[in-house]
């Protein structure tokens, strides 16, 4: 219980300075927002009541506790130059991008976690070189060519899946599946990579505890020993680095929803910065960070249900 | 080399464990590392061997060999046999063994901290060899080891079963991994000094359970300790380990009457004595075991041995009867203590003031 309130402290302070910054980001660029709204034509008296109704000239203190109050209420401000609201243009993007991220993570685990054990089972033989060397290979293909070399081999050379494009999953599910594949795997790549070493690394020194022999010597099968004894007890370094994956991913989506034009979080906010569209870049920033945020504060929790000691102890042992 | 089982079987069947000639060796980058060097030794049904040793002595990597448990990289093909009813564990397959595995063969280790799942509740912890080797259901194996755990003498073992082993002392937890060892009603307890890491208060009840058990399920016995005091009394004969060989091998109670093995006379002058007041410093032996990858060629302990004389440098001793009468027991010695030859070697030394190896003596000291 003490951990949780820890924890919670620890995650209001990060969302208030998260807050901070974004707040800074937009007042802080270059650019009038005023001159935006107003387009060319219009007089001095135009820009006064602009600048007033954006309450542009209210000191910084007020009017980051005027927007954080709009913030609380879902109004991220409206876009200067559709006048779509802020908050409106996320809720129709997110779907796309975490689709996306969720398929990739999912790929990622599933691929990583059976390599990591083979290799840490088989720690220093071929075939631990041969994952070590392929996982290393996997982390340092770049995600857009690996994107590039997806589209050319598996779209346009073999034509299984589409190159570009988006489906939602409510209207068609396999074709929306089939539309996610591709970018899912661009942004799995990497993360296979990471997660591949990391598991394997904490995995080998499992494997060397007494428990790992005890339930070998209660007769247990390998896979048994693997998944039931080594797996949880090896995968507190995996859990922290999947936290911060998730900031990864979401900058990775900017790249990846580009090349495979899909309509995601990244690419509104690749098209707002340099449309100058400076409410909607605040919007997805901020939505950007304080996932991150809640997705570490996540992690901190996965903490206490993978090793029970950290849930009684305190918070040093997570440190 | 050809050694002497201490205890032959009488009833002309297959003794419950034979260990024949065992050598174990590790690739290390400094050579080869010979951790057991020809160990031979037989184990009747119901009964209980100690083996002692100090630390380095081989103990660990010979119990875990015993089992075939020992899977480091680096570990050389063992030579040898291990034979548990006859079978010989070094050639069976891996699936022959995980059936023998936590139901005819149960081991419990030193270190109750490290040997327990630090991730997983008590309750699947005990019940796991039940469901790996009997037909029963989950809530029947969850009964039972209720059963075991008050067995072992844990308290409120139905609120254990939910507790992570981290919420237990030292002393209950070593209790819960031999309750996870007897489970399945082993034939053969492997214990690797299972009362080390223990308080000495705790020490003894850990002791009186194990022996307890023993005798109640007729269940053979291996206790393992690099204290002599711990097999005292509770074990039926006991060997004693130095330098990954078997020194001396006896009935337990002759060991202690009278030790015919210097390394086993120095253990025992080295134990605390109940009337010595508490907190004495124990007399430990001089000097130090050989380095694995540096052993003198001849008797492994002359170098520590006040009886030490020139034939000790040349020759390396087999285990033998140290007398002629005295067949149920070997030692690995040319000139075993209280034995004519024995004494002859030590009363030249004293004279002499120093043994074979250099080794300076006390002429005051008496052995
Ligand atoms: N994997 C290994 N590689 C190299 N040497 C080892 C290995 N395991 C054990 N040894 C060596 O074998 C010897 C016996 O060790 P051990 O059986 O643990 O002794 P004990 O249990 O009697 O203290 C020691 O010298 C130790 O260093
Ligand atoms: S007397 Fe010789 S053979 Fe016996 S233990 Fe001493 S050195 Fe070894
Ligand atoms: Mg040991």
């Amino acid at each position: 219980m003490r951990y949780l309130m820890e924890r919670s402290a620890r995650l209001v302070v990060t969302l208030f300075l998260v807050s901070v910054i974004t707040f800074m980001l937009v007042v802080l660029l270059p650019g009038d927002p005023a001159l935006q709204v107003l387009g060319t034509d219009f007089t001095e008296a135009d820009y006064l009541a602009v600048r007033d109704e954006l309450g542009l000239d209210d000191p910084l203190p007020i009017r980051y506790v005027d927007w954080l109050g709009g913030v609380f209420q879902g109004d991220l401000g409206t876009s200067y130059r559709t006048n779509q609201p802020v908050l409106e243009a996320i809720v129709d993007r997110v779907p796309v991008t975490f689709q996306v991220m969720v398929v990739g993570l999912a790929i990622a685990l599933l691929v990583s976690i059976p390599l990591a054990m083979i290799a840490a089972y088989r720690a220093n033989t071929k075939t631990d070189t041969t994952v070590s060397t392929a996982s290393l290979a996997m982390l340092s293909i770049p995600n857009f060519m690996l994107a590039l070399i997806l589209i050319f081999y598996l779209s346009v050379h073999l034509g299984w899946f589409p190159a570009t494009g988006w489906v939602s999953f409510a209207s068609d599910p396999v074709a929306s599946l089939r539309a996610t594949l591709l970018p899912a795997l661009a942004l799995a790549g990497a993360e296979i990579g990471v997660y591949t070493r990391l598991l394997r690394n904490d995995m080998i020194a499992t494997l060397q505890e007494d428990f790992i022999t005890l339930a070998r010597a209660k007769g247990a099968s390998t896979p048994r020993v693997l998944f039931r004894h080594a797996l949880r007890p090896s995968s507190l370094s995996l859990a922290t680095v999947l936290g911060v994956q998730v900031g990864v991913a979401l900058g990775g989506s900017v790249i990846v929803e580009t090349i495979f034009a899909l309509p995601g979080i990244g690419r509104l906010l690749v098209d707002s910065i340099f449309q100058r569209d400076l409410m909607i870049v605040q919007g997805v920033v901020l939505f950007i960070a304080v996932v991150y945020v809640v997705a570490n504060f996540a992690v901190d929790l996965l903490y206490g249900v993978l090793d029970p000691r950290i849930r009684k102890g305190s918070a040093s042992a997570t440190a | 080399m050809t050694t002497i089982p201490p205890h032959p079987p009488t009833d002309g069947q297959a003794p419950l464990l034979s260990v024949r000639d065992l050598k174990v060796e590790f690739d290390s980058p400094a050579g080869t590392i010979t951790a057991v060097d020809g160990v031979s030794f037989e184990l009747s049904a119901g009964r209980a061997l100690g083996v002692v040793g100090e630390s380095g002595s081989g103990k660990t990597v010979l119990s875990r060999v015993i089992m075939n448990l020992l899977t480091v990289s680096n570990k050389l093909p063992e030579q040898g046999e291990v034979r548990f009813r006859g079978q010989n564990l070094l050639t069976t397959r891996r699936k022959q063994l995980r059936k023998l595995w936590g139901d005819d063969l149960a081991m419990v280790f030193q270190d109750p901290m490290t040997s327990l799942n630090p991730t997983m509740k008590i309750g699947p912890q005990v019940t796991e060899p039940l469901l790996l080797h009997r037909k029963i259901s989950r809530k029947a194996a969850r009964a039972r080891a209720e059963e075991l755990l008050r067995e072992v003498g844990i308290p409120e073992p139905g609120r254990r079963l939910n507790q992570y082993p981290h919420e237990l002392s030292g002393g209950m937890r070593q209790r819960v991994t031999i309750a996870i060892a007897l489970a399945c009603d082993p034939v053969l307890l492997i214990a690797d000094e299972p009362t080390t890491a223990l308080d000495v208060t705790v020490q003894a009840q850990i002791l009186d359970l194990l022996d307890r058990e023993r005798t109640d399920r007729q269940m053979g016995l291996i206790l393992i300790s690099h204290d002599l005091g711990v097999v005292e009394g509770r074990t039926d004969d006991v060997n004693v380990m130095y330098a990954g060989r078997v020194v001396e091998s006896a009935p337990t109670a002759s060991v202690f009457k009278q030790p015919r093995h210097p390394y086993t006379a120095s253990l025992i002058g080295s134990m605390p004595k109940i009337e010595d007041p508490s907190h004495t410093r124990l007399a430990a032996i001089p000097g130090h075991p050989p380095h694995p990858l540096n052993r003198p060629s001849g008797c492994k302990y002359a170098p520590r041995c006040q009886f030490a004389q020139p034939r000790c440098i040349e020759e390396d001793p087999a285990l033998m009867p140290p007398t002629d009468e005295e067949t149920d027991r070997g030692t690995a010695c040319f000139f075993p203590p209280g034995t004519d030859r024995g004494e002859e070697a030590l009363a030249r030394n004293r004279a002499a003031g120093y043994t074979a190896t250099g080794l300076e003596l006390q002429p005051a000291e008496v052995s």
